[in-house]
């Protein structure tokens, strides 16, 4: 029995095969690597709306007599656009970019006007405040937060109680709570949330595993198949080896990664995309795809710099994961002609990497405030919570989330905010005794995550934060959200997980242990299914004649010496990943 | 030396021989090792701006509007407060409010853009019909006064810089005091100062490439990516007229700019000293201190 099984999984893998290969001459020969064809008309993705049914009491500094408090409203543009106000609560203010600024002084000048007519405050004014007071508490949290460079030991005990409470506390029954019975209209409790800068709604023209795509295209973010960087800087935040790289174009940033987050960052950014949120954009590199050149004048000069640099910051030996180095030849330009202006640099090329856009067309600010400003009372951020059980995030932290300002072309910006870091994902463990952090390991990632016993559904996937929405999340909110989840049909999950080109047996349990974990979600909340997606909790994939997959488990560390982090060893970050 | 955001590392030169000058701008010649090459042509138009007493004259500072048309197409406008040099090498404050399309006056006809009300004033010496007393000369002043006034204490860059500043005569409530004083135009003929590897001198072409976002770089060095883009010059012609009483109705000025555009700006400030000290044998040039603006009002002031 076991064996005709064995036997028409193989057949299916075999089909498989085929339809991937296809898919990828199709992708290869049609479609570019940002996989919405440039020639498509872009959709353009408008603001949306910040207002709430009851505004937040906060926002009375803005008005006086029913009109315009100028002399308020002034106060927060000084603070947003001044540059030579450098210091809030004895920190340095940093993060106040050209675009910011510009964007901050169109809307100061529309109140400035509404000032002058003697207007009274209206839905469009209501509008402005909610985005003044947003853009201005999100740059003093991000100066605090630049002034902490290291972890409390609070913070630490806090990311504790928070993951051990949320693997229990997460349960739900199935009822209205007295804040909806009063805030949403009960014949459609499960009404869409206005778009707003925190989640837009689904358009037609635009597939729900494309909305990556569509987001990166109207940020003009361009990823190549092969990509040749310029070292800029080092980075000194997070816990991932990582350093700041520039574009050959000069204008725009990337920041380039290693360890264990290269492939886990791009799918849950790709998810994260398609259930409407705006998301950071990484871009996986195999083996020599991507080449970093270094310069003469900067801090880092060659391969062995970095190392010493990447061993400095973050206690991580980067030679596994380095392919070749050297001084870039003339042979090489033939092959790659962006390497052209580099011959006689040095350069660096990697197994794998991953690229994160750093656009000029997005300026980061600090967090998009998840506790402020009656944002915990937004569906949207709440139903945000599944999201992340969905694809297993661990790290929610507030810093994990951005506000952030989009030039749309022509001097035009909208606000949007941004789901960050979304890379501790798809199966996480902590070592405690040594400290340790891994993720990525498919055989920690759960078949399931959502269950549904005694009239309650239960998460079970843990985060280090719960955040005041997901602390307020109810069973609509979250019943809103499994349906979002709903829509990802079979070819889109697959689409997306094929961009973090896991190796092929990785990928295919990824495949199906979403599937399942998207099965427990609708299962749990009593959903009919309208994309049932197979998939076997028994799933087995021989290699050669290897079991490689056996009974949905990850067998053997596939391709060991091309990817050094290991997709088994529970060796992480901190401890060098085993090296 | 590294420069502050908002700074520009400039210098100035009062020219003896323009006719020898010219010739070499207009034939894209060369200096001891360093090319030139005439690009383009811009037309500034330029509205000044200043307290009833000058104070912003007193405070070695100018304020202006200035409208932008380069090569007889693109039109921009800003504006700009910018600080006198201190010696002849020094860098000069520069704070610009650089989009102006978004701020709006308003007037008997309603809303009315700001560039719109500085293009009547701008359209005067554009259609060479200079008479301040007209309707509409007193209609667009009073306009641009009247935005000031409600915009000096508002998130505009160059008043919140006066403010910041606390000058003598400057405080908060008299920076609503600025005027318009002086309106001109500026005819400038721009040059880009470069290293040709196959025609310079030893010295200069182990330099490294100058290292600038795409967005910055100037078409000439796109499409010659082996030229080292060091200075940018500039050959200024302008004509200023007062808006305020005085015995003189207008004020011409000529004059040679210099900027420095290099990566590391101390290596490019070497290159201004090799520039500088060849001009100055070639052309009889001499180094001015004095912005246009300075210029202007100590020769209209002058009884």
């Amino acid at each position: 029995m076991k064996n005709e099984i064995k036997d028409r999984y193989q057949a299916y893998l075999k089909k498989m095969k085929s339809a991937v290969l296809l898919l990828f001459l199709f992708v290869k020969i049609l479609a570019p690597y940002n996989s919405l064809a440039q020639s498509e008309p872009l959709v353009p993705i408008e603001r949306g709306s910040l207002l709430l049914n009851q505004q937040p009491q906060v926002l009375d500094s803005f008005v006086n007599n029913g009109r315009i408090n100028l002399k308020y409203v002034r106060t927060i543009g000084h603070f947003l656009t001044n540059n030579d106000i450098t210091v809030y609560k004895k920190t340095a203010i940093s993060g106040r970019s050209k675009a910011t600024i510009r964007h901050i002084k169109q809307l100061i000048a529309k109140q400035e006007e509404g000032f002058q007519e003697n207007l009274l405050v209206n839905d469009e004014t209501r509008e402005i405040f909610y985005e003044l007071y947003l853009f201005n508490e999100s740059l003093k949290q991000k100066s605090l937060a630049n002034a902490q460079t290291k972890m409390s030991f609070n913070d630490k005990i806090k990311m504790e109680v928070h993951s051990i409470k949320s693997k229990r506390g997460f349960r739900y029954k199935n009822s209205i709570t007295d804040h909806e019975a009063k805030n949403i209209n009960k014949s459609n409790l499960q009404e869409d949330p206005k778009d707003s800068p925190f989640w837009h709604q689904s358009i037609k023209q635009v597939p729900l595993d494309k909305r990556f795509a569509q987001l990166a295209r109207s940020k003009k973010i361009k990823a190549k198949k092969e990509m040749v960087v310029l070292f800029d800087k080092s980075s000194l935040s997070g816990s991932a080896p990582k350093i700041n790289v520039l574009d050959l174009d000069l204008d725009n940033k990337w920041s380039l990664k290693w360890g264990d987050e290269v492939h886990t960052d791009v799918v849950g950014s790709h998810i994260f995309a398609a259930l409407g949120y705006d998301v950071d954009h990484p871009y996986f590199y195999e083996e020599n795809k991507l080449t970093l050149i270094f310069d003469e004048l900067k801090e880092i000069k060659n391969k062995e710099e970095l190392k010493i640099k990447i061993k400095e910051i973050y206690n991580i030996d980067l030679e596994p994961f380095i392919t070749t180095y050297g001084t870039v030849t003339i042979q090489m330009t033939k092959e790659l002609a962006d390497l052209q202006p580099y011959v006689g640099k040095q350069y660096v090329r990697f197994k794998k990497c991953v690229l994160e856009a750093r656009p000029d067309r997005v300026k980061r600010m600090g967090s998009f405030l998840p506790g402020l400003l009656s944002n915990e009372d937004r569906r949207e951020l709440r139903g945000a919570l599944l999201a992340h059980q969905f694809i297993g995030n661990w790290d929610t932290r507030e810093q994990n989330t951005l506000l952030t300002t989009v030039h749309m072309g022509n001097y035009k910006y909208r606000m949007s905010a941004v789901f960050s870091d979304l890379g501790a994902s798809f199966g996480v463990v902590q070592g405690i005794f040594p400290p340790d952090f891994k993720v990525g390991l498919v055989n920690e990632f759960p078949w399931e995550v959502a269950s549904c016993a005694g009239g309650k559904v239960k998460l079970n996937s843990s985060i280090n934060s719960i955040l005041p929405p997901y602390q307020q999340a109810t069973y609509q909110d979250l019943l809103w959200m499994a349906k979002k989840i709903g829509e990802l049909d079979g070819p889109m999950l697959r689409n997306m997980i094929n961009k973090a080109k896991w190796p092929e047996p990785i990928a295919e349990l990824y495949f199906h242990k979403l599937a399942s974990r998207r099965a427990s979600i609708l299962n749990a909340f009593d959903l009919t299914d309208p994309h049932p997606i197979p998939f076997d909790k028994n799933l087995t994939i021989k290699v050669d004649g290897e079991y490689v997959v056996k009974n949905g488990k990850l067998l053997i560390d596939i391709d060991k010496d091309k990817n050094p982090e290991s997709f088994l060893s529970k060796k992480g970050r901190l401890t060098n990943y085993g090296h | 030396m590294l420069l502050a955001q908002g700074t520009e590392e400039q210098r100035k030169y009062v020219i003896k021989d323009e006719k020898a000058l010219l010739n070499f701008i207009n034939s894209s010649g060369q200096l001891e090792g360093l090319s030139l090459y005439n690009h383009s042509k811009f037309t500034y138009f330029d509205l000044y701006l200043d307290t009833p007493d000058f104070d912003l004259y007193k405070n070695k500072l100018s304020l202006r509007f200035r409208k932008r048309v380069f090569n007889d197409s693109l039109v921009t406008y800003g504006l700009q407060l910018k600080s006198e040099m201190e010696t002849v090498s020094s860098v000069r404050m520069e704070i610009e409010e650089a989009q102006l399309d978004f701020y709006r006056v308003k007037t008997d006809q309603g809303w009315i853009e700001l560039p719109k009300i500085l293009d009547i004033i701008f359209s005067q010496i554009q259609n060479n019909k200079i008479d301040i007393s007209s309707k509409e000369m007193q209609y667009a002043l009073s306009s641009i006064q009247k935005w000031i006034q409600l915009n000096a204490e508002s998130t505009i860059s160059p008043f919140q810089k006066i403010a910041f500043l606390k000058l003598k005569g400057l405080e908060r409530e008299k920076i609503a005091t600025i005027r318009p004083v002086l309106f001109g135009s500026e005819k400038r003929i721009r040059s880009h100062i470069y290293i040709d590897p196959a025609k310079t001198i030893i010295e200069l072409r182990s330099m490294p490439m100058n290292s600038l976002a795409l967005s910055a770089v100037p078409d000439f060095f796109k499409k010659n990516n082996t030229f080292n883009w060091i200075l940018e010059t500039s050959v200024d012609s302008a004509v200023f007229y007062s808006l305020f009483k005085t015995n003189k109705t207008e004020v011409e000025i000529f004059e040679f700019e210099v900027e420095n555009k290099y990566f590391l700006h101390e290596k490019g400030t070497e290159i201004m000293n090799l520039f500088e000290k060849n001009l100055k044998s070639n052309f009889q040039m001499e180094n001015l201190m004095d912005s246009k603006y300075r210029q202007s009002i100590k020769k209209f002031l002058v009884p």
